[in-house]
C-alpha cells in the first residue's frame, strides 16, 4: 500500500484538492514542520472508541496523552493501562480546569457530545469530537455558532474526509468519470443486537447508550452520518426534502431507537439517496455507491464500474461515421471484453496497490479507514493554532441530514430542510 | 438474445448485436447490401454462431465441449471435429504454445471467436459483401474491404489499464486478433508447455488476412513475445505493447 503520509503530501500538492477537500491542509505540511512539538491532549470518554483513540495516539509523535476523564471506572482503569502517566478525572469539567490540556477528545455517547464541546470551547481547549455532532437541531446551530466565535479548532472524526479512496473517488466522480451523477445508493447492514454486555442492570442505559433515546439517535448518526457526509460532499450541495419510514423490526428488548431505516433524501436537481440500514441481516454489508449517467463509483472499495466499456462505445461512434459520412478512428479493440452484467462489470481501481476495505461489522473501529489522519490533524491544530476548513460545516450538515431523517420517519411525513437551520456553507 | 438488425437505406448500413456469444459480445456490421440479404445473411450466420457458442461452452456442463471433456464417448459433431483439427495443426506450427488441450481438457476460447469469423467471412463474400466490420469483444475484429468514408477501417488500441491510445491500425481485408491482460482479469493465458501463467502487463495484436491465423498469432505471441513470428507466418503483421 502506498504510505498513506506521502498521498496526503502528493494530493495536498495537487491543484485542485485542497479545493475539493480543505480540511486536509495541515496533513499536505511536512512533517519536519512539527519535529519535537506535542499537542497535550486529553480523552474525554474511555469506551471502547475512545481506548482505539489511545492506541493510535501511542504511535503518533505529534501526540502526548496527559489526562484521560471517564464516570465510569473500569472503562477508565482499562484507558489508563495505555498511560499509566496521564492524570485520571471522573468529571470532564474538572479536566477543563487542568491548564497543561490543549486539546480534547471527546468520545461519549452522543447525547454528551454539545455539552462537552461547548464547555471545552469555552474553557479555551482544541476539540475533537467523535461523530455525529449533537443529539438535537437546535444542539447542532449553538455548537456550529460557537465554533465560528472561538479561535480553537473543532474536528469532527468523519474519517471519509481523510481515507485515501474516498478522496480520490470523490475527485475522479468531479473530473466527470462516471458522467453526471443520478442517483446515491447507501446503505449499512450488520446481524448484531448492537449491545454491550453489562455487568449490572441499573449500568443497562449507560452502557447500551446507542438503544435509547436520551443519548442515542440510533442507527441515522451513528452508521448514516458518515454516509450522508460523502453524499453531500460528492455533490458540493445539500438535500432539500427528506422522506422515510423506520421501525423495530428484530430486536424488540425495549429499546427505543429503530433497527431498520430507509430514508430517502431528495436534491433540488432531482437526484436522491437512498439510505437503508437494517442490524438483523448482514448479507449487504456497507457500501457507498455514487450512480452517475456513464458508471458506478463504489467509494467503499474504490473501485469503478464504467456502464459502457470502450467497445460499445467505440461500435456506437462507428456506427455515426457510417451515417454522417465521417471517417475517424474507433477506440473497438482491446483484450476480450465481457458483457454488461452486473457479475460481469469489470472493477477498475480509483487507486494504485491495495486498498483497505471496511466491511462495516465492528462496533468500534475499520484499519486504515482515515480516523488516524483526522486524529493527526487535530493535534497539528492543537499545536498551530490554526483551525481546519470545512470539517465543522461537513458534520453539521451530516448530523442534521441524520436528525431530520429521524424526524421523518418519526412523524411520517416528508420533511422540507427547515429554514432557520440553514447556514451559508450550505448549497441546495 | 440475438437481436433482429437495424437497417439504414440510405447508407445500406446493417447493424446487428448479440450480448453474449462466445463469452463476448458480437457487433456485426455490413455495408453496401440491400436490406433482405443483408438480413438473411445476419440471420444465418446469428443462428449458427449461438449454436456453435453453445456446443462449445465449456461452463455448460451439458455442453459438447463438457461432455467431451467429462469423458464420455461422444462422437464429435462436424464443428467440433474441424477445430480440434485446427487446433493440432495450429499446436505444430507453433510448436506447442498454441494448444487448445492445455491442462487435458478442450478449450477453444479465442480460437473459437477466429475460427467463427472464418466462417462469417466466407458467408460474406459468397453473398457478395465487400464492406462489413463485425467485431467479437474488441478481440477479434474482422473487416472486410474498407470504412465507406475512409480507406481502411483504422482501430484504435486502448491502453485497458489507462484508457491512453497505444496504436492504430489500418485494416483493410483483414483481421485482428487481440490478446492480453486487463485489469481485474490477469493471467487468463497459460503457457502450455510449462503450465505458467502470463501476468504480465502486456497486450499483443496480430492482424492477418486469416482470422483464425490471427488468433492463434496473438496468443503464441503473449506467451512468446521474443520469438520472431513473423519469419514462420509472413503474411501475419504483429505487434507487442508493454504496458
Amino acid at each position: 500500500m502506498t504510505d498513506r503520509r506521502t498521498f496526503i503530501k502528493e494530493m495536498g500538492a495537487m491543484a485542485g484538492l485542497l479545493t475539493l477537500a480543505p480540511w486536509l491542509k495541515s496533513c499536505s505540511s511536512p512533517e519536519a514542520a512539527y519535529a519535537g512539538e506535542k499537542a497535550r491532549v486529553a480523552l474525554i470518554g474511555c469506551g471502547s472508541r475512545g481506548q482505539y483513540h489511545l492506541v493510535l495516539l501511542q504511535g503518533m509523535a505529534e501526540a502526548e496523552v496527559v489526562a484521560l476523564c471517564d464516570d465510569y471506572q473500569p472503562n477508565l482503569q482499562a484507558a489508563s493501562a495505555f498511560f499509566p502517566k496521564a492524570r485520571l478525572y471522573s468529571d470532564y469539567r474538572k479536566l477543563l480546569e487542568d491548564p497543561q490540556v490543549d486539546g480534547v477528545i471527546i468520545a461519549t455517547p452522543l447525547g454528551l457530545h454539545a455539552r462537552m464541546t461547548l464547555d471545552a470551547l469555552d474553557a479555551g481547549k482544541h476539540v475533537f469530537c467523535e461523530k455525529a455532532m449533537a443529539l438535537t437541531l437546535e444542539q447542532c446551530r449553538e455548537v456550529y455558532e460557537a465554533s465560528r466565535n472561538t479561535s480553537k479548532s473543532l474536528y469532527y472524526c468523519m474519517q471519509r474526509m481523510f481515507d485515501e479512496k474516498y478522496i480520490r473517488g470523490v475527485q475522479l466522480i468531479r473530473e466527470g468519470l462516471i458522467g453526471d451523477v443520478v442517483g446515491m445508493r447507501c446503505h449499512w447492514f450488520r446481524n448484531a443486537d448492537w449491545r454491550r454486555e453489562v455487568p449490572s442492570p441499573e449500568l443497562e442505559r449507560r452502557i447500551n447508550w446507542r438503544l435509547y433515546k436520551e443519548y442515542s439517535a440510533g442507527l441515522m448518526t451513528e452508521l448514516a452520518c458518515h454516509q450522508l457526509e460523502v453524499c453531500n460532499w460528492t455533490l458540493d450541495r445539500m438535500p432539500t426534502e427528506i422522506i422515510g419510514l423506520g421501525d423495530i423490526v428484530y430486536w424488540k428488548d425495549a429499546r427505543e431507537v429503530y433497527d431498520s431505516v430507509n430514508v430517502t433524501y431528495r436534491y433540488s436537481n432531482g437526484c436522491k439517496i437512498t439510505y437503508e440500514s437494517l442490524i438483523s441481516n448482514k448479507f449487504n454489508g456497507m457500501e457507498d455507491q455514487i450512480l452517475g449517467k456513464k458508471g458506478t463509483m463504489d467509494l467503499t472499495r474504490g473501485v469503478y464500474y464504467l456502464e459502457e466499456d470502450h467497445l460499445v462505445s467505440g461500435m456506437r461512434q462507428l456506427l455515426d461515421q457510417i451515417r454522417d459520412g465521417v471517417f475517424a478512428a474507433v477506440p473497438a479493440a482491446g483484450p476480450s471484453w465481457r458483457p454488461e452484467l452486473r457479475a460481469a462489470y469489470v472493477p477498475h481501481p480509483v487507486i494504485e496497490g491495495s486498498v483497505s476495505v471496511n466491511a462495516g461489522q465492528s462496533m468500534v473501529a475499520a484499519d486504515n479507514d482515515g480516523s488516524d489522519l483526522v486524529l493527526k490533524a487535530f493535534c497539528r491544530s492543537c499545536i498551530s493554532g490554526e483551525k481546519p476548513q470545512n470539517i465543522v460545516e461537513e458534520a453539521y450538515c451530516a448530523t442534521l441530514l441524520c436528525l431530520l431523517g429521524n424526524q421523518a420517519m418519526e412523524e411520517q411525513r416528508l420533511i422540507r430542510f427547515p429554514e432557520e437551520y440553514k447556514i451559508p456553507y450550505m448549497k441546495f | 438474445m440475438t437481436d433482429e438488425g437495424s437497417y439504414s437505406p440510405a447508407q445500406q448500413l446493417f447493424h446487428a448485436v448479440i450480448p453474449k456469444v462466445m463469452g463476448t459480445r458480437l457487433e456485426w456490421i455490413t455495408c453496401g447490401m440491400k436490406e433482405k440479404p443483408a438480413r438473411m445473411l445476419w440471420e444465418r450466420f446469428s443462428s449458427w454462431v449461438s449454436d456453435a457458442s453453445a456446443r462449445l461452452n465449456r461452463f455448460d456442463p451439458s455442453s459438447e465441449v463438457s461432455r467431451l471433456n467429462s469423458g464420455e464417448c461422444l462422437e464429435p459433431s462436424a464443428d467440433v471435429a474441424a477445430l480440434m483439427d485446427l487446433g493440432h495443426r495450429y499446436k505444430a506450427l507453433t510448436d506447442g504454445l498454441f494448444d487448445v488441450q492445455s491442462g487435458g481438457s478442450l478449450d477453444f476460447g479465442g480460437m473459437a471467436k477466429g475460427w467463427a469469423l472464418e466462417k462469417a467471412k466466407d458467408l460474406l463474400e459468397r453473398a457478395g459483401c465487400s464492406c462489413a466490420f463485425l467485431n467479437f469483444g474488441g478481440s477479434s475484429i474482422l473487416a472486410l474491404g474498407t470504412h465507406p468514408n475512409g480507406p481502411a477501417w483504422q482501430v484504435a488500441l486502448p491502453d485497458p489499464f489507462s484508457g491512453i491510445t497505444l496504436d492504430l491500425w489500418n485494416l483493410k481485408d483483414a483481421a485482428m486478433s487481440v490478446s492480453g491482460n486487463v485489469p481485474g482479469y490477469t493471467g487468463h493465458i497459460e503457457n502450455p508447455l510449462t503450465g505458467e501463467r502470463i501476468t504480465a502487463r502486456r497486450l499483443t495484436v496480430a492482424v492477418d488476412s486469416s482470422p483464425l491465423r490471427a488468433e492463434v498469432l496473438s496468443t503464441a505471441l503473449m506467451i512468446s513475445p521474443e520469438r520472431h513470428w513473423e519469419q514462420r507466418f509472413p503474411s501475419a503483421s504483429m505487434k507487442c505493447y508493454n504496458v
